[in-house]
């Protein structure tokens, strides 16, 4: 989007589960711009404030800001929102606050001004807060915070015009922020005046953009980065000086600085809500506690979590199956009228190919999967919307936790048997990022759909009935095998063993709004077209320049550079007893699982299926096929997959690391089957 | 009035938080989630072995660890016990629908 003007900015911020994303969605429309914050795996949206909200001529964006409890930077969705407000300065900060849980929610309100932030508050969820039997005055809160206060229903929309307009005004400053300053106690107050003084004397650029009394709040409750920028302001207050001050201020209070600064704050707070929310004497019961009584129970929660995620399966396969084969039809179709176009226009034989392979064989492949994907993608929506994803994860936690997992990559593991793409997305879930990365390195083994298929044909090629069935469930037990043993091993060597520890909140069961969670589905959705798909049409490019040249060769034959490339690599493979062919057919594995099995037909020269197990058996032993499977379940994860996980974890590294990991996995593991299984007798 | 942890609470009891003995950094995130002292927290749920469910500001559900509860001291409010009536299942719905 190129701008002629600079547009005005309003920053989105909140805490978990204000209807933050709802707000954000009913302010900006279908409008989105979805990426991640730089270096860092968080997820960034933003969008342009809708036309009929809009007053003024000045373009108007809203960014959302990640849902965070505080501003203290103890997670990275914390630092990324103080920053974004420090350093951006946002014309506006819009603090969601859920009106039904204030006290808690304005906490970060009380730091959002302390940060001097140009703040409008949306009083959100001012419905249940009524029904639970709050009543909230809306104009005293907004002259105890000095900045304006907007009730809204976000669910209903009820509101949002007035927050757009109310916003507005205050980006052009005829709404005037009140200064509130916290009285941090006797023994602290007197410091704070006095590193004020310091910083003020010794770094006073910084002390004018930021305001001395906050930087010197800041340094007391010994937050890194606000010591690190004062210091590199001026080596005369270097660090020790600075926590000198603390450490004084420390022995004098008895107890750490920034918990005793966080309880002031909650004692302002205290005093706010006393004054302005008035409880009806009755306290409503929360249903929710009751349906946790159900849902969490030690015997049956895991059982009605494994009951929801089948349904969600069935769900997604039953219903998808068929437009599936829609899509199907129309992708053939449009190859068809793709074809008669480049028989008509007559353009080099090259060229065509290079359409019908790449773009409908390649992104076709791709785009098979979207119903699957929309489909799940509401699934996931419908969990998180209803608030049942807390709970999966507390339900899970226990045995997640002994495999260096969290509750919630469960969730991402499971989705991994329909397809690794949005699994791979769906561990976006989990809001730490050791958790997040692990999740994401562990779950190609799981195998999908389409090593499914790869697996069931070679098994009912080598093996009868009774025993096929026995050799697919076996694969399975060594995926299951394997992720418990890698995340154990990324647990301990890239999070330093650290076990995280548990606190999540759990929201109150919610019915979600249809618009809510169509919006969920179709953001994550057009991500997964928009950046996988890009780069599997690259890929499709390539592996098709690969297989059809040198010119004049036969598709994928020994010949072409794809079966070069097989040879050159067959000695790296010999020792698992796989040939060029073999090679050649994990090459293409790469592209998509699904065509490992066309692959091989193109490799001995038979069309059919029957036919091709046919000749596959003269060639292989099954332990050769046992073992060749063995590796297909373990290597590399598809184009789209290693897409994903690029753009989830937002590294080269990473996914580089998750591809070759992997395929050293796979050859030792595939290799330590041959030599048990030549051991046993069955080579 | 006696100190303990917030894991020997039994379910519908309150205590107020005095110390949380965690990590600092931790112990300053459970402050600032509504953990701090001086504030009550009311044990809802504690059925699972390994978590358990706290309100904290009245009205917020979270869980958490119980090895971590099991470091965060409280005074517990005796006589107080809740006014969270006792879980009688979810049956008890007095859903009056068409009028708010």
């Amino acid at each position: 989007m190129k701008h002629k003007k600079k547009p005005i900015v309003f920053a989105l911020a909140g805490n978990p589960n204000t209807g933050k994303s709802t707000i954000f969605n009913a302010l900006t429309g279908a409008h989105q711009k979805i990426g991640n914050w730089p270096g860092a795996t968080v997820e960034k949206k933003e969008g342009m404030l809708k036309k009929r909200y809009q007053d003024r001529k000045t373009p108007l964006k809203v960014v959302d800001l990640p849902g965070t409890y505080s501003l203290s930077a103890y997670t990275k969705e914390e630092l990324i929102a103080r920053n974004f407000i420090v350093k951006e300065k946002p014309d506006v900060v819009i603090d969601v606050v859920d009106a039904s849980n204030l006290e808690r929610n304005l906490y970060l309100a009380v730091q959002l001004k302390e940060l001097g932030a140009n703040l409008v508050i949306a009083l959100n969820m001012m419905d249940i807060a009524r029904r639970r039997g709050y009543k909230i005055n809306a104009k005293e809160l907004s002259d105890l915070l000095g900045c304006p206060v907007v009730p809204i229903v976000a669910d209903k929309e009820k509101g949002i015009e007035e927050l757009a307009e109310i916003s507005q005004l205050a980006a052009e400053g005829k709404i005037k922020q009140r200064q509130i300053t916290i009285n941090y106690g006797k023994d602290l107050e007197g410091e704070i005046e006095n590193l004020s003084e310091h910083i003020s004397k010794h770094a006073a650029p910084l002390a004018k953009k930021y305001g001395a009394r906050w930087l010197a709040v800041k340094i007391l409750e010994n937050d890194a980065d606000v010591i690190s920028k004062v210091c590199s302001e001026d080596d005369d207050i270097c660090d020790a000086s600075l926590i000198k001050f603390s450490k004084e201020a420390e022995e004098r209070l008895g107890e750490p600085v920034d918990i005793n600064i966080a309880s002031r704050r909650y004692g302002f707070i205290n005093g706010v809500t006393k004054t302005i929310v008035q409880k009806s004497p009755e306290e409503r019961i929360i249903r929710s506690d009751q349906i946790d009584r159900i849902i969490t129970n030690p015997f049956l929660g895991i059982p009605i979590f494994l009951l929801i995620m089948y349904v969600m399966f069935q769900l997604v396969f039953l219903i998808g199956a068929p437009l599936m084969g829609l899509v199907e039809v129309g992708i053939e179709a449009a190859a068809g009228v793709l074809e008669g176009i480049l028989i008509a226009t007559n353009p080099p034989p090259w060229f065509s190919e290079l359409i019908l392979v790449a773009l409908v064989e390649g992104v076709g492949n791709v785009l098979i999967f979207l119903p699957n994907i929309l489909l799940l993608f509401l699934g996931i929506a419908i969990l998180e919307d209803t608030g049942y994803m807390a709970r999966a994860a507390f339900v899970m936690n226990r045995v997640m936790q002994k495999i260096g997992l969290h509750g919630k990559s469960f969730i991402s593991l499971v989705l991994g048997f329909g397809c690794n793409v949005p699994a791979v997305m769906a561990a976006r879930t989990l809001k730490n990022e050791d958790d997040r990365l692990i999740t994401i390195l562990v779950n190609p083994l799981v195998p999908c759909a389409a090593r499914m298929e790869v697996f069931v044909f070679l098994a009912a090629a080598f093996f009868v009935p009774a025993v096929a069935g026995q050799v697919v469930f076996s694969l399975m037990i060594i995926s299951f095998i394997l992720i418990a043993l890698m995340g154990l091993l990324f647990r301990r060597f890239l999070a330093g063993g650290e076990k995280q520890p548990f606190v999540m909140e759990l929201p109150p069961y919610h019915v979600p709004t249809l618009k809510g969670l169509f919006m969920h589905m179709w953001q994550r959705t057009k991500v997964f077209v928009q950046k996988a798909g890009t780069i599997i049409f690259v890929i499709a490019i390539v592996m098709w320049f690969l297989a059809s040249y040198p010119s004049g060769v036969e598709y994928g034959s020994s010949d072409s550079y794809i079966g070069m490339m097989g040879h050159a690599l067959e000695p790296v493979f010999a020792p698992l007893g796989f040939d060029w062919r073999g090679t050649v057919s994990l090459i293409f594995g790469f592209l998509a699982k699904e065509v490992m099995i066309s692959a091989f037909g193109v490799l001995y020269g038979v069309a059919d299926e029957a036919s091709l197990s046919n000749t596959l058996e003269l060639v292989w032993t099954p332990l050769q096929a046992y073992v060749f499977m063995v590796f297909t379940l373990i290597y590399v994860p598809c184009f789209a997959t290693i897409a994903v996980i690029k753009q989830e974890t937002n590294s080269w590294k990473w996914t580089l690391f998750a591809v070759i990991y992997s395929t050293i996995l796979a050859w030792i593991s595939a290799f330590l089957v041959l030599q048990f299984g030549t051991f046993m007798g069955y080579g | 009035m006696a100190k303990m942890s917030l894991r020997s609470l039994n379910e519908g009891e309150s205590g107020t938080i005095i110390k949380i003995d965690a990590e600092r950094s931790l112990c300053r995130h459970l402050t600032e989630l509504g953990f701090d002292p001086g504030s009550i927290v009311t044990v809802i749920n504690k059925s699972a072995s390994d978590l358990m469910v706290i309100q904290i500001k009245g009205c917020c559900r979270v869980a958490i660890g119980t090895d971590m509860a099991a470091n965060i001291l409280v005074d517990s409010l005796e006589g107080e016990v809740s006014e969270l009536p006792p879980c009688r299942g979810i049956c008890r719905r007095k859903r009056r629908r068409g009028k708010e």
